[in-house]
């Protein structure tokens, strides 16, 4: 990419950042009341709220501040440790060997996407994580489903910064892709895919017209919408769910209100990487329990399997071990 | 689904049924071992999905009697249905298995058995398996028979989708040692297999292959002494008398026609155990234990 490429992406991306966030200021006003947040949620979000005053600087590394989001932190990239090298290398060789490349999106460099550089792309820890979710769902017969001739599915993701968003689009392109979550997580998921996508169709919730949000699905690629309008989706199709360490900074009742939404939609699939036991209160909730209630565990997401195929070991040195889960609907609860 | 006291997992493998993209299909459920838990967890989906038909049995039948009567009574209440299929009351079904193996009967009126790859349910953890084997393409009953005698996957294959009349024909299940390969081996005669590339079977594994529970479980009267021959001379002895004797086989195929086909059955199943490295035959011999194998 040439300086004046990256000038004019990074004045693009700005742009796309005013128009998002003029779409999206509105849902401060709809987001849960700030006691139903957990401790958590509320480091996440002070530690985002600066971006409702973004300078194009800002925007145009916009990946570099995601660190709150997925604790993937850029400066640990700049010059890897050798542990972290050898670590992802080998956990991408093993992916790579039980998966598909043909799957294996990168990290785009754009909006100062960052990683190790190698296999022709950039690729970090959330890199792998999201790898894992498109190869757990390859394992399970379940993406053939989303890349395949047939109806336009319907996929809603709870919160994340638009990282798997990506990967999921780029090999599922024939999807409708919904985003619901605090108005400071959108504001990051939606100009980065704006900047990727170019091209694809976004919708934001308007609050003046609510209906129309629910129409003519079929016509878009991406929504946004906040968290207290998702526990109330009318999707006229749902047919995956994702919660990529989201779900585990709510409390109980709020994770349990997306889990039975996504349920009561239809969604026959939910997949989530979440505390792998009863994490410690301070920093995370356990989110099993309740996919437990409405989801069957697909007998694929063992914790040997996981370990095996999909090299997804819990670290001891993790605050918050963490599993993949994916489970199929219960017919009853 | 011959059911057989698995309370334990039994709603989940229902509702991994019921959850099938494909809904035209019954489920009857012929129960060996009715328990007050197990009607009560069958009765509760019948009274929610009519296509579930519960019966249990007043006196218990065996592993092959339950078998044939679940066939037979799916039969009598579904005269007019194409296909069939067993399903276990433990394992678990992917929501498109029946649409995926349905469309492969649809598409190929030559192939009677569809049935997809299947992953090894272990207590935390998960097998893919990798072993194909298929005779799609294959005209002659001859080589199917050979093929099939030599390579195929009874375990997994007596689990397809099968259309119930070329099923019918080929004797449903007999009371034998390791009845699912004879009737599959019998079937080879009437049509092609194809196998599915797509884990669409969810597979439990508790235990191993064991010689002494089969004639339990099929025998429940008592073992018949013919039980203590070998499988091999027992599928030999049921295929020459349906189509050699009885002349099943008319009018594809003529009485000695079926004898040829029982012979060759008969000559590479015994290639097969001695040329197969892992073959129970070939590890007795060298003194190892024998290897696992789940029976139907």
């Amino acid at each position: 990419m040439s300086q004046q490429d990256t000038v004019s992406s990074s004045t693009t991306a700005f742009e796309l950042y005013l128009e998002v966030r003029n779409s999206i200021r509105s849902y401060r006003d709809m987001a849960t009341p700030a006691d139903a947040f957990t401790q958590p949620e509320r480091r996440v979000l002070s530690a985002l709220d600066a971006m409702w005053d973004a300078s194009p600087s800002i925007v145009s590394l916009l990946r570099q501040h995601c660190h709150p989001i997925s604790g993937v932190c850029a400066s640990d990239y700049h010059d890897p440790k050798r542990s972290l090298r050898a670590r992802l290398d080998d956990e991408v060789a093993r992916l790579l060997e039980h998966g598909d490349r043909a799957l294996w999106i990168g990290e785009p460099a754009a909006l100062g996407g960052f990683g190790i550089d190698a296999l022709g792309t950039l690729y970090n820890e959330d890199t792998l994580r999201f790898f894992r979710v498109i190869l757990l769902l390859r394992d399970a017969a379940v993406l053939k489903e989303f890349t395949g001739p047939g109806p336009r599915r319907t996929v809603w993701e709870i919160g994340g910064w638009g990282g798997f968003a990506y990967q999921f689009k780029t090999l599922c392109p024939h999807t409708t892709y919904v985003i619901t979550g605090a108005s400071e997580l959108l504001l990051f998921s939606a100009v980065y895919l704006m900047t990727l996508f170019p091209s694809a169709r976004f919708r934001f919730y308007d609050r003046g017209c609510p209906d129309a949000f629910w129409t003519d699905w079929d016509a878009i690629d991406f929504a946004f919408a906040p968290e207290s309008v998702g526990l109330e989706m009318q999707a006229p199709r749902l047919d995956l769910a994702v919660d990529l360490m989201t779900l585990e900074r709510m409390t109980t009742s709020r994770i349990a209100a997306h889990v039975q939404r996504a349920h009561d939609l239809g969604s026959r699939y939910f997949v989530s990487m979440c505390p792998s036991g009863n994490p410690d209160a301070a920093l995370a909730s356990p989110v099993i329990p309740s996919l437990d209630r409405y989801y069957w565990p697909h007998p694929i997401s063992t914790s040997r399997y996981l370990a095996g195929a999909l090299a997804a070991r819990p670290r001891e040195k993790d605050p918050v071990p963490r599993t993949y889960f994916l489970g199929w609907r219960r017919l009853r609860t | 689904m011959p059911a057989y006291n698995r309370p334990d997992v039994l709603a989940r493998t229902i509702e991994s049924l019921l959850s099938q993209t494909y809904r035209d299909f019954a489920l009857v459920v012929t129960d060996d071992a009715p328990s007050p838990v197990v009607s009560a967890i069958i009765d509760g989906y019948a009274r929610e999905y009519r296509n579930v038909i519960y019966e249990a049995n007043s006196v218990r039948l065996g592993m092959v009697g339950n078998w044939r009567k679940v066939f037979e009574r799916a039969r009598q209440l579904y005269p007019r249905s194409q296909y069939f299929a067993w399903v276990s009351d433990h394992d678990v079904w992917h929501a498109r298995w029946l649409e995926e193996m349905a469309a492969v009967l649809d598409a190929n009126q030559d192939v009677v058995l569809a049935y997809p790859r299947s992953l090894r349910m272990e207590p935390d953890n998960a097998r893919m398996t990798r072993r194909a084997f298929e005779t799609v393409g294959i005209t002659s009953r001859g080589a199917r028979i050979r093929r099939s005698a030599r390579h195929m996957l009874s375990g997994e294959m007596i689990y397809g989708l099968m259309r119930a009349e070329a099923l019918e024909a080929a004797g449903v299940f007999r009371y034998v040692i390791t009845p699912d390969r004879q009737v599959l081996l019998a079937l080879s005669l009437f049509g092609q297999v194809k196998q599915v590339n797509e884990v669409l079977w969810y597979r439990e594994f508790r235990r191993g292959f064991d010689l002494e529970r089969q004639r339990d479980a099929f025998f429940p009267g008592g073992a018949p002494l013919y039980s203590y021959l070998p499988s091999h001379v027992q599928h030999f002895g049921t295929l020459m008398w349906d189509f050699a004797v009885c002349g099943k086989g008319r009018p594809r195929f003529g009485r000695a026609a079926g004898l040829w086909y029982a012979a060759l059955q008969l000559w590479f199943s015994i290639v097969r155990d001695v040329v197969l490295p892992k073959s129970r035959f070939r590890q007795a011999l060298g003194g190892h234990a024998v290897p696992e194998r789940k029976q139907p």
